[in-house]
């Protein structure tokens, strides 16, 4: 395909290549979201070093191989392309063999070598050989894998239980462990561990919970009862301070709530109101992988604006996993109704770069993951 | 810098002439879109050569500013990249004297996205992503791309700062 180029104002730039998630659908685990919002790589932990590199960035387990995607936006499908790592300690491309030529389909493996400090990685592609000129570069970050400790709590109010099972739960942490793997953190659940709960009652000891099954909150201003205060959430609180165990997220599931699909305190939020989450029935393995990202440091949503009534309706924006909801509601344009993940379906990425406040609100949710994640109960 | 010459060819005895129109316009090879400022964004060392009209009229090799001066015969000219001596990816090169569309217009936001690189597609007349449909997921994700690039807030709405800065960055 020769590329058409119609130059106006006697100038034009010319950049070939970008980089793009493997698959379509839902979350597969070698085939990683890529952080492509832009080009420029935004504000950098002091641990992950400068780069000169301008691109997408993507984040991969240490010894891991996965695959990302080249769109040959603005050169010819046909031209030789190969992929090389300018440090292979760090990272490695692992097909196609030989590092190209690339396949049609775009389709390039990296594995994650190793996790150092302050030393950045490039994938380069160059044009017909290994040697070639670059023409686009994709910056990976390789994370080595923590586990964090969850316990669940099937919790029963006023005689309703959730619909949820200790065995229905690994399924939905494999499922979890899908969307966080390219940040290097492994959810451990032990179905084993799973404990049940019954209440009737809030943390007074006399007020009962207001609806049978149900988390009941008026944190929404629209909604009756609403206080602007604790009491908003207090049914929320007495549910996550019910028999917390030490060292490990507790996660309670309930048959529903009245506001939220999932509802999260982190762990600056000290007891007696407390820490934890609680997600109900109707949300998705990606809703609770949502809440276990507010959990760890990222208290914002994707839609978050800057100033009021910007509120973010973009296509970035319901690709991040912390937009909300899911399903939204859809909006006529097709690329903002499917970004990737099916109809009305919010992604699973979870921001690798850390772009200006003034840009996209609060960002950087790799790195704030990462920093919490040494701290995590 | 461009010019655009005209060069009238008659051969000796001749009682007829032809005229050879040549425009030369700056193409700049890049990693990522917008001016490059120093950025080390460009793309360094590609072997190139210009065709136009069946005859090879120019050679060379990208240097550090990633530009090459293409000129632009009859209209159109191909511009092959080679790789040890071997075309691999051609590009077929035309030029408009008329001035960039306002900024306003969606036209003109893409013709100044395109100008500067960014990724908008091969729909449109010209076969570049210019033309004034709405809603096209390669648009919306170039504003995107050129708003957080520019450090505008990235809600790909086009506003006026977001018009500004277009204008600005494509000098037009």
């Amino acid at each position: 395909m020769t590329v058409k180029v119609r130059v106006r104002h006697d100038r034009q730039i010319i950049c070939p290549l970008r980089f793009t998630r493997a698959v379509t659908g839902p979350p597969v685990i070698d085939a990683p979201d890529v952080d492509d919002r832009g080009f420029a790589m935004g504000a950098r932990p002091g641990t992950w070093g400068s780069s000169p590199a301008r691109g997408a960035m993507v984040g991969i387990t240490e010894g891991d191989t996965v695959r990302v995607k080249l769109l040959r936006e603005d050169i010819d499908a046909t031209a030789p392309l190969f992929a090389t790592s300018t440090d292979t300690q760090c990272a490695e491309v692992m097909a196609p063999a030989g590092g190209g030529p690339i396949p049609n389909d775009g389709i390039v493996s990296v594995k994650g070598v190793r996790d150092y400090a302050s030393r950045p990685v490039c994938i380069q592609i160059r044009l017909g050989s290994m040697t070639g000129p670059v023409l686009g570069e994709l910056e990976p970050h390789i994370f080595q894998l923590r586990h964090l400790r969850v316990v669940a709590h099937l919790v029963t109010i006023r005689g309703v239980a959730t619909a949820r099972t200790a065995q229905s739960l690994v399924t939905t942490f494999q499922n979890i462990n899908t969307i966080w793997r390219p940040l290097g953190i492994e959810f451990v659940y032990d179905a084993a561990r799973t404990r049940t709960e019954n209440l009737t009652v809030l943390r007074d000891g006399v007020t009962p919970f207001a609806v049978a099954g149900q988390m009941t909150t008026t944190m929404n201003n629209s909604t009756p009862g609403h206080t602007n205060s604790p009491q908003d959430w207090r049914e929320f609180s007495t549910i996550i301070n019910t028999r917390p165990v030490a060292n490990h997220i507790n996660v309670y599931f309930v048959q529903a709530a009245n506001e939220v699909f999932g509802l999260t305190f982190d762990n600056t939020n000290a007891r007696p109101n407390g820490y934890g989450i609680v997600c109900a029935d109707n949300a998705t393995d990606n809703s609770v992988a949502h809440e276990l990202c507010h959990y760890l440091d990222n208290p914002a949503h994707g839609q978050d604006a800057v100033a009021p009534g910007a509120a973010h309706q973009d296509m970035w924006a319901r690709r991040r996993l912390m937009w909300t909801p899911s399903p939204y509601t859809a909006t006529g344009i097709a690329h903002r109704d499917d970004v990737g993940y099916g109809p009305t379906t919010r992604g699973a990425l979870i921001t690798v770069k850390d772009l200006p406040a003034a840009v996209s609100g609060t960002d950087g949710e790799t790195p704030r993951a990462r920093r919490r994640s040494l701290n995590p109960y | 810098m461009s010019d655009l010459e005209t060069i009238a060819r008659q051969a000796i005895n001749s009682v007829l002439h032809n005229v050879l129109n040549t425009r030369t316009v700056d193409l700049f090879f890049q990693r990522s879109p917008g001016n490059d400022n120093g950025a080390d964004r460009t793309i360094v060392g590609l072997q190139y050569q210009v065709r136009a009209q069946g005859f090879v009229i120019q050679r060379g090799v990208t240097g550090n500013d990633g530009k090459i001066n293409m000129p632009i015969r009859g209209g159109v000219s191909t511009l092959e990249l080679l790789h040890n001596g071997s075309r691999v990816a051609d590009y077929e090169v035309r030029a408009s004297t008329a001035a960039l569309a306002p900024v306003a217009n969606l036209s003109g936001q893409k013709q100044r996205l395109r100008l500067l690189g960014y990724q908008i597609g091969h729909g449109g007349p010209d076969g570049n992503g210019v033309d004034n449909t709405a809603n096209v997921m390669e648009f919306e994700r170039s504003v995107l791309d050129f708003q957080s690039d520019e450090s505008l807030y990235d809600d790909a709405v086009i506003n006026a700062a977001t018009q500004n800065q277009m204008t600005t960055r494509a000098g037009a």
